[in-house]
């Protein structure tokens, strides 16, 4: 009887216990009577917000498993009005969705400079991060989900960048949200290492200039960064992969000058680049492979230099829609891959191709007139409509290459399983022929 | 049982079961190797849906030669003669012979993609829920080809034929329904989306990959245009079971009424 008196007793125990029971609502009392400069550290504990921070503190969690602020759902959870805050070390969540208040609301607003926010876990939320004219802050590894695919229009961004400049964006993790790190009106920050999925367009750039993004993986977004009305962008060895979708895209540069494009990865997107109103874009040395459209290139796009990409099994590498403009297609002398699709002769074995390459393709009349194209893209009819248009000289030049490189090194792509194939079916043959015979 | 255990007699005899798993093996490995190197957390849903795309030009092929040569050679070796006087109607026949085609082929292939998990759990991030949407698509395109072989095998009389109607047939759904799609586009407008999207889908390689990659979240449906909302007027895994019961149906009658037009025995 005691034992068993004990067994429900310990189960009750573990039925009830709970890490983070108590709410602390004395939190923001806490928050106000810490020292400028000091650090708060918080326990394992569940708190209530919504929080201000008036000065230049550190409030640390002990974990975004432990440590949680809960907003009370009526606005911002936590709101940074000081500079000099540091951040970090805790889940937040519960800010308010009203879409209808002058305000839109996140778990973490930041209104002042040089803050630190950092380790952070934020559900539930609006937007995630909001840097409402906010300058030189730090956003490190804050992990941003959203309510999932259903709620997308409902609700807001993983970061918001609202007139704010040099900021820096790293390692964040933004899923379901939607879109994942919106631009607006905001220079010269950096965005670093962050994995963006599950979102309408992981990024999205609106009059913002001269900002640097790198190593960043943008996937199974509809766009991976859609980059218009802004200036100086720079793009550097990101991947961009798996956007797909009606009209998907890995980049789309609208009305965007002077962008560098250098050294990322299109990869298994709908469309790896589009590129229109746009001016005197730099895209170089990008591996492009895969995709159903490797770019899409609108005539009202001009003196854009592609060159030392790799294009590499994509659907069709390039279309341009609405005729060639002044785009080239070579710098100093160096091409783009075009890939084994397009067999060149090298004789004096340099590099380059002894002809120009010069694509041509109907796709694009298809494309201008009809969207739906893009749902017979992986068709094996494509190659024959290809051919006919050919064949009827209804082909229009999308690329002319005048130094299109070549890779040397590369076997031609006989694969050796299929000449095992052909040697097992030569086997077999040879089998039942002797059996015949015997 | 006796149908499929002759089935099973016949089709392990022969060569051609064996030869088409051997090339679906090929194939197989061939993209796996391919799908390794591809750089993406995501490899194992690209892999998915690239093995897919391959199989479409090999599967509806192999599985209407088989299902169509079955039947002929009933026809060829007088057996269907006397199953067919011993109080058996044809309906019955076909019932019994399309059952048993489909459990020989379904279970040597999908033996296979079933052994195929083992590599793809060491290559990839496996989701076993995407893996059984695959596994379903395969599984249904080979049971809508076969019942087409079935079909083509019951109202044709000689081989010359059937290997005409077969490969016409596999080059309408792969090459020509498309192309004359492509050539109808530009006259597609919101107004006559409706019946375009019905023909669309009702062909079954389109269908079964609008479900693959719907399922697997390779394709999704937010944020679409109002063309493509008028595209996809319901759900793709409606799509996906009218096709089911459309093509398996519709062929098993048409072959019970029309079979004595060609297979006169």
């Amino acid at each position: 009887m005691k034992k068993l008196i004990l067994l429900i007793g310990w189960l009750l125990v573990c039925i009830l216990w709970s890490p983070f029971v108590e709410a602390d609502e004395s939190l923001q009392d806490q928050i106000d009577h810490t020292p400028e400069g000091a650090t708060l550290e918080v326990g394992a504990m569940s708190f209530e917000g919504n929080l201000v921070i008036r000065k230049a503190i550190h409030l640390k969690g002990a974990g975004p498993d432990q440590t949680f602020i809960n907003g009370d759902g009526t606005g911002n959870v936590i709101t940074i009005e000081a500079p000099g805050v540091h951040l970090e070390n805790m889940s937040v969540r519960n800010s308010s969705f009203n879409r209808n208040s002058s305000e839109e609301y996140a778990a973490i607003k930041i209104r002042s400079n040089q803050n630190i926010v950092e380790d952070i876990r934020i559900t539930d939320s609006y937007h995630g991060v909001y840097l409402s004219q906010a300058h030189d802050n730090v956003v490190r590894r804050v992990t941003v989900t959203g309510r999932g695919s259903g709620e997308i229009a409902g609700q807001g961004n993983g970061i918001m960048v609202y007139y704010s400049n040099k900021n820096q964006i790293q390692e964040n993790q933004i899923s379901d949200t939607r879109d994942g790190i919106f631009f607006d009106y905001s220079n010269e920050n950096e965005v670093t290492g962050n994995d963006i999925t599950q979102t309408r367009y992981g990024l999205h750039y609106m009059y913002s200039d001269r900002n640097r993004l790198t190593k960043n993986k943008f996937h199974s977004n509809i766009g991976g960064a859609a980059i218009m009305h802004s200036r100086g962008t720079i793009l550097e060895d990101n991947q961009f992969s798996l956007n797909q979708g009606s009209r998907a895209f890995g980049v789309l540069l609208q009305s965007c000058d002077d962008t560098q494009v250098t050294g990322n990865q299109f990869f298994q997107n709908g469309r790896g680049m589009v590129i229109d109103q746009s001016q005197r874009n730099h895209i170089e040395a990008n591996m492009i492979f895969h995709n159903q459209i490797g770019i899409e290139l609108w005539a009202s796009s001009m003196e854009q230099v592609f060159a030392r990409n790799r294009f590499v099994k994509n659907t069709s590498p390039v279309i341009t829609i609405g005729g060639l403009s002044n785009n080239r297609w070579s710098e100093n002398q160096k091409g783009n891959y075009w890939g084994q699709e397009f067999p060149l002769a090298d004789l004096d074995q340099n590099g380059i191709g002894d002809s120009p390459l010069v694509y041509e393709s109907t796709l694009n009349k298809l494309i201008e007139k009809n969207e739906l194209v893009y749902l017979f893209l992986n068709s094996p009819a494509i190659d024959i409509y290809e051919t006919l248009g050919k064949f009827l000289n209804q082909q229009e030049v999308m690329v002319n290459d005048a130094n299109p490189l070549l890779d040397n090194s590369e076997k031609p792509s006989f694969s050796w399983l299929w000449g095992i194939a052909v040697l097992g079916m030569g086997g077999i043959w040879y089998h039942s022929k002797r059996r015949k015979k015997t | 049982m006796m149908y499929i255990w002759k089935e099973w007699k016949e089709q392990s005899r022969g060569k051609g079961i064996w030869l088409s798993l051997m090339m679906l093996i090929l194939i197989s490995i061939s993209v796996l190797l391919q799908a390794t190197s591809f750089p993406s957390d995501q490899g194992f849903e690209v892999f998915l849906l690239s093995l897919y795309d391959v199989n479409v030009y090999v599967i509806p092929l192999l599985t209407l030669f088989l299902a169509s040569f079955s039947i002929m050679q009933e026809k060829e070796q007088k057996t269907l003669y006397f199953l067919l006087t011993k109080k058996e109607s044809y309906r019955s026949f076909l019932w019994k012979k399309s059952a048993a085609v489909q459990c020989v082929t379904l279970s040597i292939f999908m033996g296979w993609y079933f052994i195929l998990a083992i590599p793809m759990k060491f290559f990839f991030t496996f989701h076993l829920g995407h893996y059984l949407v695959f596994f379903v698509v395969l599984a249904v395109l080979i049971l809508i080809f076969n019942q087409l072989g079935l079909f083509l095998g019951s109202i044709l009389s000689n081989r010359m034929q059937l290997i005409g109607a077969n490969i016409f047939v596999w080059f309408l759904f792969i090459f020509l329904f498309d192309l004359i799609a492509l050539y109808y586009l530009p006259y597609v407008t919101v107004q006559n989306m409706k019946w375009f999207s019905l023909v669309y889908f009702l062909n079954p390689l389109h269908t079964l990959r609008f479900y693959l990659e719907t399922s697997i979240g390779m394709f999704p449906l937010e944020h679409m245009s109002r063309l493509m909302e008028k595209m996809v007027w319901l759900p793709p895994v409606v799509f996906f079971l009218i096709d089911v019961v459309l093509w398996v149906l519709s062929t098993f009658l048409l072959a019970n009424s029309l079979h004595q037009k060609g297979g006169r025995v």
